[in-house]
């Protein structure tokens, strides 16, 4: 596509092969735009591969007696204590998430008043949220490692003991590739979305959108970034509380 | 090309025009689902150190966990404010979540039944 913005009624413009039953351009089903509700489809998908993975990860919980206890694998604040500090971490984590959750609608927000200097403030932010998360999520992988946990060896079984250092293998061996697995995936969707936003923000800089008028892109892009957060508050929920 | 500053960046569809207007301030939109989000994320993580573990306070989790998802998706996402075929055509499909759920929870007390007896 030649043009520069995408409303309606730039389609009327585009040669006759693109017009007739098939090009469809001009209708907006349900009032939005055509990239906007791909994200929308494209999320529904990505939310049943996520179910997919949480919902096989409560199968096998609800099936074994034994689980690890979440109060005591994940009581490390990685840099300041080894144990002892249960879910202090990933409430900062779950914090930071939220956060740059807000200053992403707040870039949305000041996209439709079309206020660039705001959206490049709040989007720079949300990166440097989606960038510390990423190291927080580094820094618990490490100390889970560390700890012995691999993709097919979990240490974390009825004996375990961190202040101690007593690893007891006779547990769940799949908990640990459940973990690595799921958080693994959510991390890598966190990843990916903080090199759209750096795309998008290098757009926004450059006044891409404010040129065309047009920062739905922060608007598809903030769908994503929600989802993110969506898919994290039930891992948290299903790996750190239950 | 006509494009005004009214529209907003959606183009013409029904609600473009009042876009900012019509959906509340600011705060109203933002600031109110945040401290709604981080209340109860802080009630989650009071209940995690208050109250025994079992079946209620798993069940307590779950609700507070959806309830938290659909702040995020009706304000953050906006999806309170688009048309209720979108609303419908992206919410109905996570009925085969809702069935795939219930199946694996049977499936999950029949095999824990079959290996731990009882």
């Amino acid at each position: 596509m030649a043009t520069t913005t995408l409303t309606p009624q730039s389609h009327s413009s585009e040669p006759k092969d693109l017009q007739g039953p098939w090009q469809g351009g001009d209708v907006l089903p349900f009032g939005s735009r055509y990239g906007k509700l791909m994200m929308w489809f494209f999320l529904l998908s990505d939310a049943f591969t996520f179910s997919g993975l949480l919902v096989s990860y409560g199968l096998l919980r609800y099936s074994h007696e034994y689980w690890p206890n979440p109060e005591k694998v994940f009581s490390s604040f990685p840099g300041i204590a080894d144990y002892g500090w249960p879910l202090v971490f990933v409430g900062l984590m779950t914090f930071i998430l939220i956060m740059s959750s807000v200053t992403m609608v707040l870039a949305v927000d000041a996209g439709h008043k079309r206020d660039q200097n705001k959206v490049t403030l709040y989007l720079f932010l949300t990166i440097l949220g989606g960038i510390a998360f990423l190291g927080c999520q580094a820094a618990e992988w490490t100390h889970m490692i560390m700890e012995g946990a691999t993709l097919s060896r979990n240490p974390f079984g009825p004996n375990f003991d961190p202040a101690n250092h007593v690893l007891d293998f006779n547990s769940p061996q799949v908990f640990a590739q459940l973990f690595f697995g799921i958080t693994g995936f959510h991390g890598a969707h966190v990843f990916s979305g903080v090199i759209i936003l750096l795309v998008i923000f290098n757009n926004v800089v450059k006044g891409v959108y404010q040129r065309t008028g047009d920062y739905e892109m922060v608007e598809k892009v903030g769908l994503y970034w929600h989802f993110v957060d969506l898919v994290w508050v039930f891992v948290f929920t299903l790996f750190y509380l239950i | 090309m006509e494009h005004s500053a009214a529209h907003g960046p959606s183009g013409d569809h029904s609600h473009g025009g009042d876009h900012l207007e019509a959906h509340g301030s600011v705060f109203k939109r933002i600031w109110v689902p945040f401290f709604i989000l981080f209340g109860l994320t802080a009630l989650e993580f009071l209940i995690a150190f208050t109250m025994p573990s079992g079946l209620l306070r798993t069940i307590i989790f779950l609700f507070l966990t959806v309830l938290k998802a659909f702040y995020i998706i009706a304000y953050f996402m906006h999806m309170k404010f688009e048309r209720i075929g979108l609303v419908y055509s992206v919410g109905i499909p996570f009925l085969f979540v809702v069935y795939l759920v219930i199946l694996l929870l049977v499936e999950g007390g029949y095999i824990y039944n079959n290996t731990y007896g009882g």
